[in-house]
C-alpha cells in the first residue's frame, strides 16, 4: 500500500462516481440479493433468506454439466488461444509489415459476433461437420485468439528487445531465449491474456447458441433458455458463484502483478 | 593471430547502403574504438561482428574463424547494451550467472566464477538485489560482469556509457580500461565522444557515411589526420586550402586562403595540385611582431578566451579568414588583446597536406 496524501475530492464528483457506481452494480447487487431469497420467483428486495437454490444447482445435473461443459471449453480454448495469439503476435511485433499484418490477424474483431457464429455453421453445415464439442471449441478458438493477439501485441511491442539480444550473445537459442526470457518479461500480459481467454470463452453465448445441440449445451446457453423459459433463482445463484469466481481471479492476478 | 578480421563488409538495407568497405584487423587484446557520428555505421559493425545481424557480403573472423555461419549464440561474445539490458526478472547473481549456465558450466565453477565477476567490478553487496533496485553505474558493472565472466573471445560495448552523467562516466571510462587491460580481452568499443575514444584506445577506427575514414592510434589520428573529416571531427583543425603555383629543386610556394605559404618539396605533389592542409590550433605561433620574416600571416585579434593555462584566440588574416590559435603558457611575446594586430607562423611538418581531387566537390 503506497500512502497517498489526502486529497479533497469536490463533493459533486463524490456524488456523480457514487450515483455511476450504482447504476453499474445495482443489476447485480439484485442478482446477489435474490439468490439468497426462499421464495421460488425472482423478486427484489429479496423475501426470506436461504441456500437452497444453491442446493438445487448443485443437485441438479443439467446445470452440472452445462458448468462443466464450458469450463471444458473455456480451459482448452484458453490454452489453444493464448499459445496461438502469443506465437503471431511475437512474429509480427518481428515482422517487417507490422501494421498491416496486425490489422489482418485480428480482423475478426471487427465483424459482429453474431455474424461471425452464422458464418460458422454456414460454414460447417457446408463442410458436413458434425456439430459436436470439439465444433464449439473451433468456434471459441477463432473468435477469442484475436483478442489474445492483440494484448500480447502490445506486450511484445512494449518489451526491450536488447535483453532479447543480449540472451543470445550470452549463447542461449532462440527457443530458449524466448522461454526463459521474453516469456517472463510479458508475464503481466500473458495473464490478462489467459483471464481474458477464459472469460470470453467461459461466456459466451452468441456463437455457441449456433454450434450447439442438445448433447452440448453451455452454461451461457443453459441460463439464456432458462431466463426465457423457466425464470428461477438458481440463476441467480449460479450468477453469484461466477462472479465470485471472477473477483477471486482478478484479486489474485492483481496480487502476482504486484510483484512484478 | 588476430582476434578479429574484417574484410571487404557491406550492408544494405534495402536500398540504402549502411557500410561500404569496411576492413578492420584487431590484435588479441587490443582495445578499439569505433568512433563516428549517428548513422556512420558504427553499431551496424558491432551488430554483424555479434551475430545480431547478417552483412550483405564480406568476411567476419573471429580468431582466424570465418563466422558467416556461425549463429550469435555460438559465438561466444561478451555484450553490453547502451541501455544495459539486464534481465528484469533475474537478481544480479543470477544476471552474472545466466550464461555461465548457457555454456553449460557446473554449478560449483558457476558459484566461483559470479563471485569473481561481482568481486571485479566491486558489487559483491549487491548479489541479491534486482535490476530496478540499482543505479545507473551500478546497472552498468553488472552489465559488464555478466559479460566478461563468459570470457569472451571479444567483448563489443555498444555506446555503454552514453546514458551515464560526465562524471560517472569518467569513472567508468578508467575503470572498464583497467579490467581489460587486466583480463587482457580484447574490446570494440562504440562511441560517438571523441574524448572517450582517444583516451580510453589502444586504436581509433573513425568512421564516416559507412567507411572507416582512418584507423590508427589516437596520436596518429590527432597528429596526423589523413582526411578532412578525421582532422575536424577528432579536436579542431584550420583548413588551408589553396594550389601549388610554383616549384623548384627545395620548395614550393602554396597560394592559399590564408595567403602565400612556402613549404618544403613533398612527394605527389606538383604545380597546379590542389591541397587542403590540417592544423591544429596548438600547432600555430602567434606573435606580437611582424617583420618580413617567411610564412609569416598577418592578423588582427578578434576574439580572445583565457583559460589560465593556455590562451585561444581567434583572429582574422587579412585575406578574411578566421583562424582559432591557441596559445599555450602565454607569455609577453604573444599576449594579445582583442584588436591588436600579429602574425601567425607555423613548421612546414605541423600542417597535414591533403591533395584533393577536383571531382571531391563535398
Amino acid at each position: 500500500m503506497r500512502k497517498r496524501k489526502e486529497k479533497r475530492v469536490p463533493i459533486l464528483l463524490r456524488i456523480a462516481v457514487s450515483l455511476a457506481l450504482i447504476y453499474i452494480l445495482a443489476p447485480i447487487l439484485v442478482i446477489i440479493g435474490s439468490s439468497f431469497a426462499s421464495v421460488a420467483n425472482l423478486t427484489f428486495p429479496p423475501k426470506g433468506f436461504s441456500l437452497r437454490w444453491y442446493q438445487e444447482y448443485f443437485k441438479d445435473t443439467g446445470w452440472l454439466n452445462a458448468t462443466w461443459i464450458s469450463i471444458k471449453l473455456a480451459m482448452i480454448a484458453t490454452a489453444c488461444t493464448v499459445l496461438l495469439g502469443s506465437l503471431s503476435a511475437y512474429g509480427i511485433e518481428k515482422s517487417k509489415h507490422r501494421n498491416m499484418w496486425l490489422s489482418f490477424f485480428t480482423t475478426p474483431l471487427t465483424i459482429p459476433t453474431i455474424i461471425s457464429g452464422l458464418a460458422l455453421l454456414q460454414f460447417y453445415n457446408f463442410l458436413e461437420v458434425e456439430r459436436n464439442f470439439w465444433a464449439i471449441l473451433s468456434g471459441h478458438i477463432v473468435f477469442v485468439t484475436p483478442f489474445v493477439t492483440r494484448t500480447m501485441y502490445t506486450s511484445f511491442y512494449r518489451f526491450n528487445h536488447s535483453i532479447e539480444e543480449a540472451s543470445w550473445v550470452m549463447g542461449a537459442g532462440k527457443v530458449k531465449t524466448f522461454l526463459l526470457i521474453v516469456l517472463p518479461a510479458v508475464k503481466s500480459g500473458l495473464m490478462s491474456s489467459v483471464f481474458f481467454a477464459f472469460i470470453t470463452s467461459f461466456s459466451n453465448l452468441t456463437i455457441s447458441i449456433f454450434l450447439a445441440t442438445g448433447k452440448n449445451i453451455t452454461l451461457p446457453i443453459k441460463i439464456y433458455t432458462s431466463a426465457s423459459f423457466d425464470p428461477t433463482p438458481v440463476l441467480s445463484a449460479i450468477s453469484t458463484i461466477i462472479i465470485i469466481i471472477t473477483i477471486t481471479v482478478m484479486m489474485v492476478m492483481k496480487h502476482f502483478g504486484d510483484h512484478e | 593471430m588476430d582476434a578479429l578480421v574484417i574484410k571487404n563488409l557491406e550492408k544494405k538495407f534495402g536500398d540504402i547502403e549502411i557500410l561500404k568497405t569496411i576492413n578492420l584487423e584487431v590484435k588479441q587484446g587490443e582495445f578499439v574504438s569505433l568512433l563516428g557520428p549517428s548513422g556512420c555505421g558504427k553499431t551496424t559493425t558491432l551488430r554483424i561482428i555479434a551475430g545480431l545481424l547478417d552483412a550483405t557480403s564480406g568476411e567476419v573472423y573471429i580468431n582466424g574463424v570465418n563466422v558467416a555461419d556461425v549463429p550469435v549464440h555460438k559465438r561466444n561474445n561478451g555484450m553490453v547494451f547502451q541501455n544495459y539490458a539486464l534481465f528484469p526478472h533475474m537478481t544480479v547473481a543470477q544476471n552474472i550467472e545466466y550464461g555461465l549456465k548457457q555454456h553449460k558450466i557446473s554449478r560449483a565453477e558457476r558459484r566461483k566464477k559470479v563471485r569473481e565477476g561481482m568481486e571485479l567490478v566491486h558489487l559483491e553487496y549487491l548479489a541479491g538485489r534486482y535490476p530496478k533496485q540499482l543505479s545507473g553505474g551500478q546497472q552498468q558493472r553488472v552489465a559488464l560482469a555478466r559479460a566478461l565472466v563468459l570470457q569472451p573471445n571479444l567483448l563489443l560495448l555498444d555506446e555503454p556509457l552514453s546514458n551515464l552523467d560526465a562524471r560517472l562516466r569518467e569513472e567508468m571510462q578508467m575503470e572498464i580500461r583497467n579490467i581489460q587491460k587486466k583480463l587482457n580481452v580484447t574490446t570494440i568499443f562504440v562511441t560517438h565522444d571523441q574524448k572517450e575514444a582517444l583516451s580510453m584506445s589502444d586504436k581509433v577506427a573513425v568512421m564516416n557515411k559507412g567507411i572507416i575514414e582512418q584507423y590508427g592510434t589516437p596520436e596518429e589520428l590527432y597528429d596526423n589526420p589523413k582526411t578532412e573529416f578525421v582532422s575536424t571531427f577528432i579536436g579542431y583543425s584550420n583548413l588551408i586550402r589553396g594550389v601549388v603555383s610554383t616549384k623548384d629543386e627545395h620548395r614550393m610556394l602554396l597560394e592559399t586562403n590564408y595567403g602565400k605559404v612556402q613549404i618544403p618539396l613533398q612527394d605527389g605533389l606538383e604545380t597546379g595540385s590542389r591541397i587542403l592542409g590540417l592544423l591544429r590550433p596548438e600547432r600555430i605561433r602567434l606573435k606580437k611582431t611582424f617583420g618580413s620574416d617567411l610564412n609569416c600571416i598577418r592578423c588582427t585579434v578578434i576574439e580572445r578566451v583565457y583559460a589560465g593555462s593556455s590562451i585561444r584566440y581567434t583572429v582574422k588574416t587579412i585575406t578574411d579568414q578566421n583562424v582559432v590559435v591557441t596559445v599555450i603558457a602565454p607569455d609577453e611575446s604573444n599576449n594579445l588583446s582583442v584588436g591588436e594586430e600579429g602574425c601567425i607562423q607555423w613548421l612546414a611538418q605541423n600542417m597535414n597536406l591533403i591533395e584533393v581531387n577536383d571531382e571531391e566537390t563535398d
